[in-house]
């Protein structure tokens, strides 16, 4: 009976220790939360990465974490992955994104496929995430009709073929975030693969020229494609800068005319006053 | 010549009795509490106050104000009742030019109290902007200052010469006497610079007070904020400062009377009069009043409304129904009856008038400070509320007793009632009368 009791003790004992040093040794590497996405902007394809992971019911950005980027090649006729092709690396940064740039000999018509993986990672855990799509082109222009400028855009696959009923959004680059342009929020392409939205003709911008960004957002098919257009015809903005001026505002130096002028008269006025009241006190004190 | 003695004789400076060495030796204890609390704030700094980054103007900026509208008295009685005729009000001139003289010292005190670093007050001076309604105030409480100490010392001329004779017997103040009356003879041409200089004095402080009044008004109606937004604030001010100038008259002229046994010279008459007088100063009060709070409550912007909900029927209704009724409607309606001008009754209802106006300052300040038009948000639990600390409140009731003090000792060696003014009177009576028995 103490036998058992000795032995099931020690079984206990062990698992304690043993899971527990199981339970330290997990704790050590952490689950991130990958998203992948492709990216095209003037023509220029890239994958846009991030990473974050959670702790404390928190989201932090998973910073300085590694990727290694493979390209999937189909090598047999039922479209079946089979081989994974590494093709480069990228980390992180403090917002925990990355930005891997692809050569555009990379790019398929159709069918791409690229795998972001963690690998021999000291923080994190092993994972993947992959991204599939077809190549699209976007080509925006700006056109100047009568009743004033457009921006006219053509969505294509990549040979060429218009492609209808995808969404585009027209926005104006500012310095805090992006500004809509006409109307609508996005967008619809004709059977042309085409848009037309009207530019106002007073929008402002510190030196009269206006950045256009034309957007397919996060595609299911192909991906975020993005083309960015400039236009001079925006009012350029005249500077308000009031630090040489003399105003309600300004340092002692620059106080305002009437500021400085009216005051002073009346103190001078007030104090004037009160001197030669001083010399009537003198006066009354010299009287004989 | 009997007339003239006893006239001198009543209103010459004496020495203090048992309760005035009393009163004195209160001050003095409430003065030097007062200066410990000042050394504490001075050495750990505002920290020991509890304005904080909202209410960043507390009981001492109440107290500012008040002290400021205390000192109005001085042009009122002093300038715009002597310019008017108004001669009964000469007993009371003295009294008045000496209360403005003490506020105004005291309000110039307290606005450095305010601050935090004191020993940098001269950088007002070096960096002060022109644009900035208080640089505006600080000139203009300077100006003002001098003004009174001028108001006051003036009528004071003919009235040191009477005192240097009357203490002959008293070597050392008699020579003081002599040297402050600047040799007053009396003679046609120092009578003639008298006049012109009194007043040209008269007709001077009636601006610069307003001046003072309208400024402290701006220092609020210039900020951006729910109950101060308003373009009615400077005559609201003068009206409240003329309310609490007469007031704090009617009380220290009460205490005064019965002190040095002046019944013959601040009779009855004088009482009426002034109760009449704060009757139609509380009624204009009352007036702006009305303008102050019912144009906001009747727009109701979200801001303004909270804050008059406040006032109304918040946290603070209870002390501001107590102001309006006991500082400014209790006052009017006793006022409006003969029995209500008595002096007693006249003292007490001074009394609640001046407490009433203190408050009403804190009332003005505070609330506001407390609902920006920002949301009070991200800030510790305690900033969004006031209430001064003890060594606010001891710093503060110091101020107050250090008026008290300046108004003490100053009727302990000048007269309450202007001697050679009173004989004056006295003469042109006869005369009168003389000329009414020659026909």
């Amino acid at each position: 009976m103490k036998n058992k009791t000795k032995i099931g003790l020690t079984i206990v004992l062990f698992f304690c220790l043993f899971g527990s040093q199981q339970n330290i040794f997990s704790q050590d590497l952490k689950p991130a939360i990958l998203d992948v996405q492709y990216l095209k902007s003037d023509g220029n394809p890239s994958l846009k990465i991030s990473a974050k992971y959670r702790e404390d019911r928190v989201f932090y950005p998973a910073t300085g974490l590694n990727f290694t980027i493979y390209k999937s090649i189909l090598l047999d006729e039922k479209d079946e992955l089979t081989e994974d092709s590494l093709i480069g690396s990228a980390t992180t940064d403090e917002a925990g994104l990355a930005l891997f740039n692809l050569q555009k000999n990379q790019i398929k018509s159709i069918g791409n496929t690229f795998i972001v993986r963690i690998e021999n990672s000291s923080v994190f855990e092993e994972d993947e995430e992959s991204v599939m799509f077809s190549d699209a082109k976007l080509s925006a222009s700006i056109e100047q009709e009568e009743d004033g400028n457009y921006i006219t855009a053509q969505l294509t696959d990549s040979e060429d073929n218009p492609l209808a009923e995808q969404s585009l959004n027209v926005s104006l680059k500012r310095l805090f975030g992006k500004m809509q342009v006409g109307e609508d929020e996005s967008y619809e392409t004709d059977e042309e693969g085409k848009i037309s939205v009207q530019i106002s003709d007073t929008l402002y911008s510190k030196s009269g020229k206006l950045n256009f960004e034309i957007k397919l957002d996060e595609n299911d098919d192909y991906g975020t494609i993005v083309d960015n257009l400039i236009g001079d015809f925006g009012v350029a903005m005249v500077s308000k800068d009031t630090f040489d001026k003399r105003t309600m505002w300004s340092p002692p130096s620059k106080t305002p005319l009437f500021a400085l002028i009216v005051p002073n008269l009346l103190l001078i006025g007030i104090w004037f006053t009160l001197v030669l009241l001083l010399v009537n006190l003198f006066k009354i004190y010299k009287s004989k | 010549m009997k007339d003239y003695d006893k006239i001198v004789q009543d209103l010459a400076p004496k020495k203090f009795g048992f309760w005035g060495k009393i009163w004195v030796t209160l001050l003095c204890v409430i003065a030097a509490f007062a200066m410990y609390a000042y050394y504490q704030q001075l050495s750990q700094g505002l920290v020991i106050t509890h304005m904080r980054d909202y209410s960043l103007w507390g009981v001492y900026i109440s107290n500012f104000v008040f002290f400021v509208a205390i000192s109005l008295v001085g042009s009122l009685v002093t300038a715009i009742l002597r310019l008017s005729g108004a001669n009964w009000a000469t007993p009371l001139t003295r009294i008045s030019e000496v209360i403005a003289v003490a506020a105004i010292v005291m309000a110039g005190l307290t606005i450095i109290i305010d601050m935090g670093r004191p020993e940098r007050f001269y950088n007002l001076f070096i960096h002060g902007r022109l644009q900035s309604p208080i640089i505006w105030d600080v000139l203009v409480i300077t100006t003002y200052l001098f003004i009174s100490l001028l108001l006051l010392f003036f009528p004071l001329l003919p009235d040191f010469s009477i005192l240097k004779k009357y203490f002959k017997d008293k070597p050392k103040l008699s020579n003081w006497y002599n040297r402050l009356s600047l040799k007053w003879k009396g003679d046609d041409r120092q009578v003639k610079i008298y006049n012109k200089s009194i007043y040209t004095l008269s007709v001077l402080i009636i601006p610069v007070a307003f001046g003072i009044h309208t400024v402290t008004a701006w220092l609020f109606a210039t900020t951006y904020r729910p109950g101060w937004d308003s373009s009615n604030f400077g005559p609201y001010f003068i009206a409240g400062a003329f309310v609490a100038g007469a007031g704090a008259v009617v009380s220290v002229m009460f205490v005064l009377r019965k002190a040095y046994h002046l019944e013959d010279y601040i009779t009855d008459f004088h009482f009426d009069k002034m109760g009449k007088l704060l009757v139609l100063l509380c009624l204009v009060y009352l007036y702006f009043n009305v303008n102050e709070y019912l144009v906001p409550a009747y727009k109701t912007t979200e801001e303004e409304a909270d804050h008059l909900k406040e006032l109304f029927v918040g946290d603070y209704a209870p002390m501001f129904w107590i102001v309006i009724v006991f500082g400014l409607i209790v006052p009017v309606i006793a006022l409006l009856f003969k029995k209500g001008r008595k002096p007693l009754p006249v003292f007490i209802i001074g009394l609640f008038v001046v407490v009433g106006a203190w408050w009403k300052r804190y009332l003005i300040v505070t609330p506001t400070l407390l609902h920006p038009f920002l949301p009070v948000e991200g800030v510790p639990k305690e900033w969004h509320h006031y209430f001064p600390t003890g060594l606010e409140w001891t710093i503060t009731i110091g101020t107050l007793s250090g008026a008290l003090l300046i108004i003490t000792l100053l009727f302990r060696y000048l007269p309450v009632i202007p001697i050679h003014e009173t004989i004056e009177e006295l003469e042109a009576k006869h005369q009168l009368k003389a000329q009414k028995n020659e026909k």
